[in-house]
């Protein structure tokens, strides 16, 4: 799937309705995020959630292309891979 | 406070940012290197963007979080400003103006937005993979190592309330204005707190965020990011230097006030504290603690104390109230009421015996005092500063200057100069239009003059000063100034000259202010249109001020306004004409004299003069203007008193002279006069209602016939 532009709360429930059915038909997740150019913690708590339950499910969900822009934003998120210490109190 | 009034607040707050951003960005623009300017820009775009996102203005909240962003990165050092990133800030402003302040297409809006983002994102994203704040971040054993001098460390717990979407707040946005004061060495994310993907409300908040940051702010910074959020949010700060640096680098500074608070709160006493610091010797033990556990305080208490200690060193001081102007308004009435009511009071003295009257005069005398030290300080708390106002034309010269391919720098002087804030509100218009004057007709593109031996850039300067109790505003520019001749020609066209009228050259450069005038060959973009100076005239007259012009042909251009200090009050002279009062600005009153039978008499042309020391004054009979029963006659019965508007001297008829007062000016409808001899009304101590002669409208409506 592809994100684009500003990614926000408006957009969330669509976002989530197509992950949820990627998640369950598809092996693998792969969002193309090059077109982004700003995300919210509305998406990225969909992001993280369907993140933790792609493992679950022994899928894998990766961000593609993501511009450099936003990589500071996704490292907060904890969506990129490092930086997710999450769940790990 | 309600949602519209604290739309309201934002709204003028934003105007007056705005207008900041605008001057400094175009300061920047000369002086790139400026950390002052780069560091107050920061600081509007933050501030911006904290309060748009509590009044729910999102997309002005999303945005200037990138316009933040992007100068985060300049004050950093981590590139420098250039002209692309001046128009990125412009333009930048330009959105957030119409967004705010227009009824925008939201197509094109988004559109432009998305525009701008991308550009500043090439800025922000250029050295994102670099950067130690974005990817890498430290370790917390690297970042133990890594503490200098004057760096903390503060951990924030910051879980955000579930609706939160809603608000228009984006806690990630939160997250990253603090990752911006520092580096995150530990970043958590409480995944426990976030349901199962496919049981997920995708609309609520499960978000809870600990954070670790090292940074040389203090708590009041870190606390200041989370201003908008940490009422109804559970926001959990904590500085834990303590726990990442060696405890020899404490202060014992601040440990002894804690003592000193404690026992001001009557919590310890003296020989306690002596007794706590034997104890804690030389092992450098936290003075909290020791107190804790010998049980002379609770741990609540500490914490009290310590945040008092925090307070103590924040210093905050509150320097500043912001007030509704309509309150001064209405504080101006009342004051108006006191001084009616004080009238009065002087009234009733004139009427008493000479004992009683003696001692409510002097009674009053006090009184009078306290009232005028009063309304100067009612009316300084009106008076603001012309700088702002002049710095917002800082942003338009540059904008026009490049549209008419011209070099201009804009040069303010007497930017403290201070004026009521209702004449600062209406002169920005009038200004504007002087300003653009001298951009098209003034200042020649930079090949001219450099033929003429000029500097490339043309300078327009303006410049207030305080003078005689009024105030003088001088828009001057070093153009080509004003052909006096040609503006003759074109007045003789306009049949406002006679061919052969023999006039002075002011009067003949007077004429750019009449209706439909210009002197322009071609209608330019800007001015020329022959409305505009006319309308500057108008408005400036409307504020009981004058305008006039100086030119030197080929050198540039001054035109100066005068502006009364303050539209409330005024110091009048009261008149008599007939059973009216009638009440003269002192300011426009020369003298009164008494005429002989001699000295007046009829010429043609002029009507009746009076002749005052070897020169002839125009008379103007009161009572024929207004339909008023006079008592006098003949000019030689009353009194007549000279006024002075625009170089040009009037005698006015009157009967007789009854005082000088303060005068709280009361504005009277259209409906009840549009005459423009009539600026106001008052009421006087016993009641009535007296009018206040305009003498520059006076002289004007003269003219006419």
């Amino acid at each position: 799937m592809k994100l684009e532009g500003d990614v926000s709360i408006k957009k969330v429930k669509q976002v989530y309705s197509v992950l949820k059915d990627e998640l369950k038909s598809s092996k693998d997740v792969v969002i193309d995020m090059s077109g982004v150019v700003s995300i919210d913690a509305a998406i990225a708590q969909v992001l993280l959630s369907a993140t933790i339950k792609a493992k679950e499910m022994g899928k894998e969900l990766r961000l593609d292309g993501i511009p450099a822009g936003l990589n500071n934003t996704l490292a907060l998120a904890g969506l990129v891979a490092n930086t997710v210490q999450g769940g790990h109190e | 406070m309600n949602d519209a009034a604290l739309t309201e607040v934002f709204m003028n707050e934003s105007k007056e940012i705005i207008s900041n951003l605008e001057s400094d960005i175009v300061t920047l623009e000369e002086n790139r290197k400026d950390q002052e300017i780069i560091n107050r820009i920061f600081r509007y775009f933050h501030t911006l963007k904290g309060s748009s996102g509590i009044v729910g203005f999102k997309t002005v909240y999303e945005f200037t979080h990138h316009l933040e962003s992007l100068f985060d990165k300049v004050r950093s050092g981590d590139f420098d400003v250039d002209s692309d990133i001046i128009d990125i800030l412009l333009e930048s402003i330009d959105w957030i103006k119409s967004e705010l302040f227009t009824d925008v297409d939201s197509d094109e809006s988004a559109g432009k937005r998305h525009e701008l983002t991308l550009r500043i994102n090439r800025y922000t994203g250029k050295d994102a993979a670099d950067s130690a704040k974005s990817e890498n971040f430290m370790s917390e054993v690297g970042a133990y190592k890594g503490i200098g001098s004057g760096e903390r460390f503060f951990r924030i717990n910051a879980a955000f309330r579930d609706n939160i979407f809603f608000s228009g707040i984006d806690p990630l946005m939160i997250i990253e204005d603090l990752s911006t004061l520092g580096d995150v060495v530990h970043n958590n994310i409480q995944l426990k707190r976030i349901p199962d993907f496919f049981v997920l409300d995708p609309e609520q908040c499960y978000l809870t965020w600990e954070i670790i940051i090292r940074t040389a702010c203090d708590e009041m910074k870190i606390r200041d990011v989370f201003l908008f959020v940490i009422d109804d949010n559970e926001i959990d700060i904590e500085n834990v230097t303590d726990r990442y640096t060696d405890a020899r680098q404490k202060s014992w500074g601040t440990e002894k006030k804690l003592g000193e608070i404690l026992i001001e709160k009557g919590i310890i006493n003296d020989n306690d504290l002596d007794e706590l610091i034997n104890l804690q010797g030389d092992k450098h033990f936290r003075l909290g603690d020791i107190i804790i556990q010998q049980g002379l305080a609770s741990p609540r208490q500490v914490d009290e104390a310590l945040q008092e200690q925090e307070k103590i060193k924040r210093k905050i001081e509150i320097s500043t109230v912001r007030v509704e102007s309509a309150r001064l308004d209405n504080l101006i009435n009342l004051l108006g009421e006191i001084v009616i009511g004080q009238a009065s009071l002087h009234r009733l003295a004139e009427g008493m015996d000479e004992e009683e009257s003696f001692v409510l005069n002097n009674a009053l005398y006090g009184l009078d005092r306290v009232t005028r030290e009063f309304q100067e300080q009612i009316m300084s708390i009106r008076m603001v500063p012309i700088g702002p106002t002049f710095e917002q034309f800082k942003r338009f010269v540059r904008d026009t200057a490049r549209a008419t391919n011209r070099e201009i720098k804009l040069k303010i002087e007497g930017g403290d100069t201070e004026l009521d804030k209702t004449v600062i509100e209406r002169i920005g218009d009038p200004l504007k239009h002087m300003i653009r004057n001298s951009i098209d007709h003034g200042i020649e593109p930079a090949d001219t003059r450099a033929a003429k031996g000029k500097p490339a850039y043309g300078t327009i300067t303006l410049k207030a000063y305080h003078q005689e109790g009024s105030v003088y505003i001088d828009v001057i520019d070093d153009g080509s100034g004003i052909d006096a001749e040609k503006v003759r020609k074109k007045a003789v066209a306009l049949g406002l000259l006679a061919a052969d009228a023999e006039v002075s050259r002011d009067r003949v450069l007077s004429m750019i202010f009449q209706p439909g005038f210009s002197t322009a060959d071609q209608v330019g973009d800007l001015s020329g249109r022959g409305v505009g100076m006319d309308v500057v005239k108008t408005n400036i007259e409307d504020l009981r001020g004058s305008v006039e012009i100086k030119t030197r042909e080929g050198e540039g251009t001054l035109i100066r306004v005068k502006l009364p200090l303050t539209l409330a009050i005024i110091e009048g002279m009261l008149v008599s004409l007939g059973e009216t009062i009638l009440i003269v600005p002192l300011l426009s009153v020369i003298e009164t004299i008494q005429v002989k039978q001699q000295d007046y008499r009829t010429v043609e042309g002029r009507g009746e003069v009076i002749l005052v020391r070897g020169e002839y004054i125009s008379l103007i009979r009161l009572d024929r203007l207004f339909g008023i029963e006079a008592n006098c006659k003949e000019p030689w019965e009353g009194l007549i008193v000279i006024v002075e508007s625009e170089g040009e001297r009037l005698g006015i008829m009157i009967d007789d002279l009854i005082g000088q007062q303060q005068i709280v000016i009361k504005s009277i409808d259209t409906f009840i006069t549009s005459s423009r001899s009539i600026s106001g009304a008052t009421i006087l101590g016993d009641g009535k209602v007296a009018l206040i002669i305009d003498i520059h409208g006076l002289v004007q409506e003269i003219k006419k016939y």
